[in-house]
């Protein structure tokens, strides 16, 4: 289930840069365009981040009661 | 759930919210400082004419077109999609787009709504002349006249060139006292538009 996350929050943050970096923008487009690419990429760092620390202290309580 | 992640989910809330205000509400002005680029639509510098600037727009693919306009003078993009407002000394201009309906054609619709529709809203609007002419290979229509902003008299040259979607429309407007000086620029601004569009 983790991979699965962290896959997509990898995809989401690559669909941000995308948009932001390569997407040959139309020129009516651009302030949507720059609303959309940044709400990807928080989005997907926020999940990542959330995804990597999720739990990390649960683990270490339980290994130290182990 | 752990500090750290609280702490993550509560600044992600609080970038959006802040992406949301630099997006569309009253941040916005920031973000068209910062990144503000008119010249986003400027794509190079034209090999043919030192003096001009070619602005390759894109909106929509049938209407991609290409404008040279002079280097001094002040291109932003326009309200419409694919319009550009150009202000120079002593005058100013606007190149648009224009949704031309299936039954009619460019030459009828200009005489039977645009040109009444610009006697309506153009104080002291006198025509001075209107022509046909080919501009790369393309008809196009142009109507000149004369009219009063503030105290002074302006003279305009309108461009109508027929596309395969829309039209274009390329409008540039001088200083009566001034006008000669600009009419060469203005021409070569029209004889040089060219659709991108294939």
């Amino acid at each position: 289930m983790r991979q699965i996350l962290l896959f997509v929050s990898m995809a989401v943050i690559g669909g941000g840069l995308y948009l932001k970096l390569f997407y040959d923008v139309p020129d009516s487009q651009t302030q949507i365009n720059f609303f959309v690419s940044w709400f990807f990429i928080i989005i997907g760092v926020g999940s990542l981040l959330v995804n990597i620390f999720w739990g990390n202290t649960g683990d270490k309580e339980n290994r130290n009661k182990d | 759930m752990n500090r750290k992640v609280i702490f993550i989910l509560i600044l992600t809330v609080l970038s959006i919210i802040l992406l949301t205000l630099i997006s569309f509400g009253p941040l916005s002005n920031l973000r068209s400082q910062t990144s503000f680029n008119p010249e986003s639509l400027l794509k190079r510098t034209s090999p043919i004419n030192d003096l001009l600037t070619d602005y390759l727009n894109k909106d929509v693919r049938e209407n991609y077109y290409e404008v040279m306009l002079p280097k001094e003078w002040l291109v932003k993009a326009g309200d419409k999609p694919g319009s550009y407002n150009i202000s120079f000394p002593s005058g100013y201009g606007l190149v648009s787009l224009m949704d031309v309906p299936d039954n009619t054609t460019l030459e009828l619709f200009i005489l039977s709504q645009e040109e009444p529709r610009m006697k309506k809203i153009t104080p002291g609007y006198q025509r001075l002349d209107y022509q046909k002419v080919k501009v790369n290979g393309n008809d196009a229509y142009i109507l000149s006249f004369e009219e009063k902003r503030g105290n002074k008299d302006y003279l305009t040259i309108t461009a109508y060139i027929s596309g395969a979607d829309n039209a274009a429309v390329i409008k540039l407007s001088a200083n009566k006292d001034d006008f000669k000086s600009f009419e060469q620029s203005f021409n070569r601004i029209i004889n040089n538009f060219n659709w991108r569009n294939q």
